[in-house]
């Protein structure tokens, strides 16, 4: 069996019944990675990142029967993660942290950085709102309307603040000397 | 198709979203419009940068796999309890004392698992998003209301806790039971009411509190005269018990 790249566990070390453990394996576990990347948008700790992957992987395996095959698995994880992350901030009382004076402040040291380097940079100067929805549509590539259902936004907003990200991350490169 | 119209739709443009005579429109702008061209490649070019730096740093996922590995591996003798078990059992656990400790407060066990049930469909409807018959929109709603609760002309503004707004509603079974799922948004904390829908004389339940039903969540049973319902909510963020007295009082 060719596991691919992104495939992490041969069905047969799974000590479930084959065809839910290949389709886990196969359906769910590749999109590991991504939940992560966005994982660490929410969650400021890496440690906690992990946490709340590795609780929307758990929480999808539990539910996994409930998932209907041919549908978007990695919207489904999404979703799942979202929600997760939303209900233990909402149990601690916490809210979502955004660091740009920091950040501001450690971009100020002249060092000869790379473009991808740039660009990372004035990414994280963005709001979280505008870092949120251009992971989802370019780094993650979902539609505007999975991101409305996502977010629980509608879709002119996405679209808007997709538009307004852009141009924002337009203007963070600029004033970084890259464009 | 005109560049203000461009602009709009350059999102769906640029997931590949737009479809049929709009995307034919905007194709034959961009061949016409080197503004707009301009400005789509533009983006085009920024997405690829942007795309390309950020997947250059991977997230290192290994442990987090690993630890998933070892537990959906593990034969189910051998699977460390979830926290969420945990919970279960301490549920269980003070469930069992308080029928022991105070028999006065009997509590039925078809009331109990009904309410288990509800703390479960709330968990998987908020947070697991399982279900997307919801009905949103108002006119929507008014038929829902009028199909499950015909007799009763001002019950959604009844049920709606004070400050909270309706998000959605959908009809949902509780251990086999036909129950009304209303959701209710006060900022970020959702409120669950679910009532027995097209309620008939008879049914009734003893009003019941469950603290911890599940998913740190509580549950609180009521019943009026006509009514049959559960308040569902995160425990400590929703006072369960006050928004269920007050139902029982006033529906």
């Amino acid at each position: 069996m060719d596991l691919g790249e992104h495939s992490f566990f041969p069905a047969h070390q799974l000590a479930m019944p084959g065809n839910r453990a290949s389709d886990f394996e196969n359906v769910a576990l590749p999109h590991a990675a991504s939940l992560l990347r966005y994982a660490l948008h929410l969650a400021s700790e890496k440690s906690r990142a992990e946490d709340l992957v590795q609780e929307t992987l758990f929480s999808a395996w539990r539910n996994f029967r409930q998932f209907k095959p041919g549908t978007n698995c990695k919207a489904w994880l999404f979703r799942i993660l979202t929600n997760l992350h939303y209900k233990q901030m909402r149990r601690s009382g916490r809210r979502p942290e955004v660091q740009v004076e920091e950040q501001e402040a450690r971009l100020a040291a002249p060092e000869k950085v790379s473009a991808s380097q740039e660009m990372r940079e004035a990414f994280a100067r963005l709001t979280f709102e505008h870092q949120e929805v251009l992971q989802l549509a370019v780094i993650e590539g979902f539609e505007v309307r999975e991101i409305a259902e996502l977010l629980q936004v509608p879709q002119g907003t996405v679209m808007s603040r997709l538009s307004r990200a852009r141009a924002s991350l337009r203007a963070a490169l600029m004033r970084g000397g890259n464009i | 198709m005109n560049c203000d119209r461009v602009h709009d739709v350059l999102p769906l443009y640029l997931s590949g979203e737009l479809r049929g005579e709009e995307m034919a429109d905007m194709r034959l702008h961009l061949q016409e419009c080197e503004h707009c061209a301009m400005a789509v490649q533009a983006d085009r070019e920024l997405d690829n940068a942007l795309r390309a730096a950020m997947l250059e740093e991977t997230a290192d996922v290994s442990a987090v796999l690993d630890r998933v590995h070892q537990r959906i591996a593990a034969p189910w003798w051998k699977r460390r309890p979830q926290l969420i078990s945990l919970r279960m059992a301490a549920v269980a656990i003070i469930l069992v004392f308080a029928l022991i400790g105070l028999p006065r407060v009997y509590v039925h066990q078809a009331q109990r698992n009904m309410a288990l049930a509800a703390a479960s469909d709330h968990y998987e409807d908020l947070v697991l998003l399982r279900h997307s018959d919801w009905e949103h929109k108002p006119e929507d709603v008014a038929h829902f209301m009028q199909a499950q609760f015909p007799q009763k002309q001002d019950l959604l503004s009844s049920i709606t806790p004070a400050g909270a707004s309706l998000e959605k509603v959908r009809l949902c079974k509780l251990r086999g039971t036909s129950y009304a799922h209303f959701v209710f948004r006060t900022g970020t904390v959702e409120t669950s009411v679910y009532l027995l829908a097209n309620p008939k004389d008879g049914a009734s339940y003893q009003a019941s509190h469950l603290r911890d039903g599940g998913h740190g969540l509580e549950v609180a049973g009521f019943s009026s005269a006509d009514l049959t319902g559960m308040v569902v909510g995160q425990h400590s963020s929703v006072p369960t018990v006050e928004i269920a007295h007050r139902l029982s009082q006033t529906l």
